[in-house]
């Protein structure tokens, strides 16, 4: 049985890179393609070896008009005609994406609040609790919960100004702003948000650059363009040509198609 | 600066690893396999199906018993 991983759909596929020395396979219907390789377990030793790969593709993606709506991976079918029908059957969601997504690409921000003194002097503290009945363990124990709320109350403090420090970047990035997602749950001192830009210009890379430089209070990285994975306006259905697979890189070249 | 690239480049790493579970994804029930293995199919609605369906078969089963 053959077994073809989905990569993405693609338009304007004429300049599309090759991924590694890996076979791939481009099946296309109208103005959409989709793009399957060859099982990489037949192909990587390890999966480092394959993640450096697929980061070569995606970087040689930004270099040419490509449009890719990555497919999640591990997604495969078992033939060529499988891929057309996929595009057939899924037709008018392309369209609808390809057009939402048009000159769109997603960056990640990850915003981190430096491990501050106050917050370390918390931990060795809290780590002993006092156990026992005693009268003295009953004011060592008063400490202890005093200190697990003052704690509780400087994570959320943490918290909340990393939050409004993201919201100030994305107020500055704004006028390249299609779409971001964020976590409305948010409690921790870290946060990674993926946005949407459409059409980053020479300007979008130099405020994003400032801001990477302006990191006092903050360490903060991003990390893009790549294609918009977490904006998709669709998802697949349950199909019977279609099997979602974990990849087991124990398993090596000589497993073969089978 | 060698090292320099080199973390940056295992960073960069976990973010692709990250992202490849994104994308188009197939949505609704789990399925779950592993690569050249054979596949462990876990879709609830076959289960209860499968479930309803041995039960008829057991019940019709009986009737032709009696």
């Amino acid at each position: 049985m053959r077994r073809l991983y989905l990569l993405g759909f693609v338009r304007n596929w004429a300049e599309l890179p090759t991924f590694g020395d890996t076979p791939s396979y481009l099946i296309t219907n109208g103005l959409n393609g989709v793009v399957a390789i060859d099982s990489p377990v037949k192909h990587f030793s390890t999966k480092e070896e394959f993640l450096r790969t697929m980061l070569v593709f995606l970087e040689s993606l930004r270099c040419v008009p490509v449009a890719l709506l990555p497919i999640q991976f591990g997604m495969r079918v078992n033939s060529e005609r499988d891929m057309t029908v996929l595009l057939r059957r899924y037709e008018q969601e392309l369209d609808h994406a390809f057009e939402r997504l048009s000159n769109c690409q997603e960056f990640n921000l990850h915003l981190e609040l430096p491990t501050l003194k106050c917050q370390t002097d918390f931990d060795p503290i809290i780590n002993n609790r006092p156990t026992g009945n005693s009268d003295n363990n009953l004011s060592a124990g008063q400490q202890y919960w005093t200190l697990v709320r003052k704690r509780q109350e400087y994570q959320e403090w943490q918290a909340t100004l990393v939050k409004e420090a993201m919201l100030g970047i994305l107020a500055r990035l704004a006028p390249w702003l299609k779409d971001y997602q964020i976590d409305r749950e948010h409690d921790q001192a870290a946060f990674s948000i993926p946005i949407l830009v459409q059409g980053a210009d020479e300007n979008f890379n130099d405020t994003l650059e400032h801001i990477l430089m302006e990191g006092k209070r903050f360490s903060i990285q991003s990390s893009g363009p790549w294609p918009p994975y977490h904006f998709i306006p669709f998802s697949l259905n349950q199909e019977n040509y279609l099997v979602h697979e974990t990849l087991s890189w124990s398993e090596r070249r000589d497993c073969g198609d089978r | 600066v060698g090292e320099i690239a080199n973390k940056k480049q295992v960073s960069l790493l976990e973010v692709v690893e990250k992202l490849l579970d994104k994308g188009v994804v197939i949505s609704g029930d789990l399925i779950l396999s592993i690569a050249d293995i054979d596949l462990v199919y876990l879709d609830l609605r076959l289960v209860v199906t499968s479930v309803q369906t041995a039960m008829e078969s057991s019940d019709s089963l009986k009737g032709d018993l009696r």
